[in-house]
């Protein structure tokens, strides 16, 4: 039950345990942690603007399994780089707006870990992993500081995704992603004319940018 | 000179009185009783002392002519005689008795203030969180009514329809009123126990709800939709 307790560790207890080698899931145990993801779902929906998307139980579960493997490969630190390809699977599906939103309820430690790899190791191969994850699931990584342009589309297409992505941006001060032109409207939007209030160095730096 | 400690009976504070000019003496409340502390000169020794122990540098009470201290000085919260005994104005010689109530009115002022709060309906806040950002809610807290409604506070207020209310000494007034006069509101907050733990929201008629500071939450989406939800059942 390695990933369900990983999970359950992760919502309810804020820390998690992996085993000390890379292994594959038991049916058993995916069968749990899906019971567990669906739960924490429903319970996640109600945090979340407007109406969530539906949940997809693939993307969840592959996410999780994901997130996983990434904190194995940062704690043990014996793994070859070459085993990111074979361990790390890329998500086959589509990234629907029911796929991003479902992998984030695991995905969301993504920026956390991030640090936690980059403080350890800046040269990890691990690194150029995430950001690579990060520009895949733009959502997840709000906090993460992305060079490269992302494909925003799926989120700008569903307003729940779109305010959340919003409101993570701005709970990050994520800057660089404010200044991009496709979030830029949507965070001034937010925070309306109260910026000087909830956000006072936004007006700032945004109006160096734009002068 | 070492110091000298003393304890009296609570009743004694009236000779304990008599001194409180004295700038160089101290009292606390400990177990019911009143300890002092001070050089023993004439006047302290006058005090009609239940104990009495010399201090040493290392807050050892020492039984007068003894050679092992008696117990350690607790902690107490040590305050000059002035302050240990407060004066207040004598009774008035003719006391006059009100036997009538004052009812409270509310009065249209013309004071600015800003709103610190605003009443509305569950379901217009539940439709407000549902598409507001999350950095415009952060600061909020909100307490509902099994009634369905909803008291919202926190600056700046959301841009929803509703009664505003303006906060001063924890007592909430419709925007835009005050009392009728305006000196009732020392009166109250000095009569009010729970004024103290509770916020008082005025009504225009006079009438006022208790909100106790327990009955306030954060706003968040989920704690809203819950308690919208759980009202949903209760009515």
């Amino acid at each position: 039950m390695e990933l369900t307790e990983f999970i359950s560790g992760l919502i309810n207890e804020g820390n998690v345990t992996v085993a000390a080698d890379l292994l594959s899931f038991e049916e058993a145990d995916l069968r749990t942690a899906a019971i567990h993801l669906q739960q924490y779902y429903e319970d996640d929906c109600r945090e979340m603007p407007y109406t969530a998307p539906a949940l997809d139980m693939e993307a969840a579960r592959w996410a999780a399994g994901y997130l996983y493997t990434t904190v194995q490969f940062i704690l043990l630190r014996n793994l070859d780089a070459s085993l990111l390809e074979t361990h790390l699977p890329a998500y086959k599906g589509e990234r629907t707006a029911a796929a991003i939103y479902s992998a984030d309820l695991t995905l969301r430690y993504l920026p956390d870990l991030f640090l936690l790899a980059k403080g350890l190791s800046p040269e990890d191969p691990l690194i150029a992993r995430f950001y690579q994850t990060a520009h895949q699931w733009p959502f997840s990584a709000a906090a993460i500081p992305l060079t490269e342009q992302v494909d925003l589309s799926a989120i700008n297409e569903h307003p729940s995704l779109r305010q959340a992505y919003t409101d993570r941006i701005i709970q990050a001060r994520n800057l660089s992603q404010c200044r991009l032109p496709e979030n830029l409207p949507f965070v001034q939007a937010a925070l309306g004319t109260h910026a000087a209030i909830l956000w006072p160095q936004f007006d700032t730096v945004i109006n160096e940018f734009i002068l | 000179m070492t110091e000298s400690v003393i304890t009296l009976l609570p009743a004694d504070i009236k000779v304990l009185a008599q001194l409180r000019t004295r700038t160089d003496m101290m009292a606390a409340w400990y177990q019911d009783q009143i300890w002092v502390k001070g050089m023993a000169d004439h006047a302290f020794r006058q005090l009609p002392a239940l104990r009495t122990w010399k201090l040493d540098a290392f807050n050892r009470l020492f039984v007068h002519g003894a050679l092992t201290p008696d117990l350690t000085l607790p902690g107490l919260e040590w305050q000059p005689l002035t302050e240990f005994i407060p004066v207040s104005l004598p009774a008035s010689g003719l006391p006059a008795y009100v036997t009538s109530k004052h009812a409270v009115k509310l009065a249209p002022c013309q004071r600015d203030e800003e709103s610190f709060a605003i009443l509305t309906e569950m379901r217009v806040l539940e439709t407000y969180i549902a598409s507001a950002p999350q950095i415009r809610l952060r600061h909020l807290r909100f307490a509902a009514s099994a009634n369905a409604r909803v008291l919202v506070a926190g600056v700046p207020l959301p841009p929803i329809p509703g009664t505003s209310y303006t906060l001063r000494d924890r007592l909430l007034m419709p925007a835009g009123y005050d009392f009728d006069p305006p000196v009732i509101r020392s009166l109250l907050i000095e009569k009010m126990e729970a004024a103290r733990t509770h916020f008082l929201l005025f009504h225009v008629n006079g009438q006022y709800e208790m909100l106790p500071d327990t009955s306030f939450l954060h706003v968040t989406r989920s704690a809203v939709r819950l308690t919208a939800e759980t009202l949903r059942h209760v009515l």
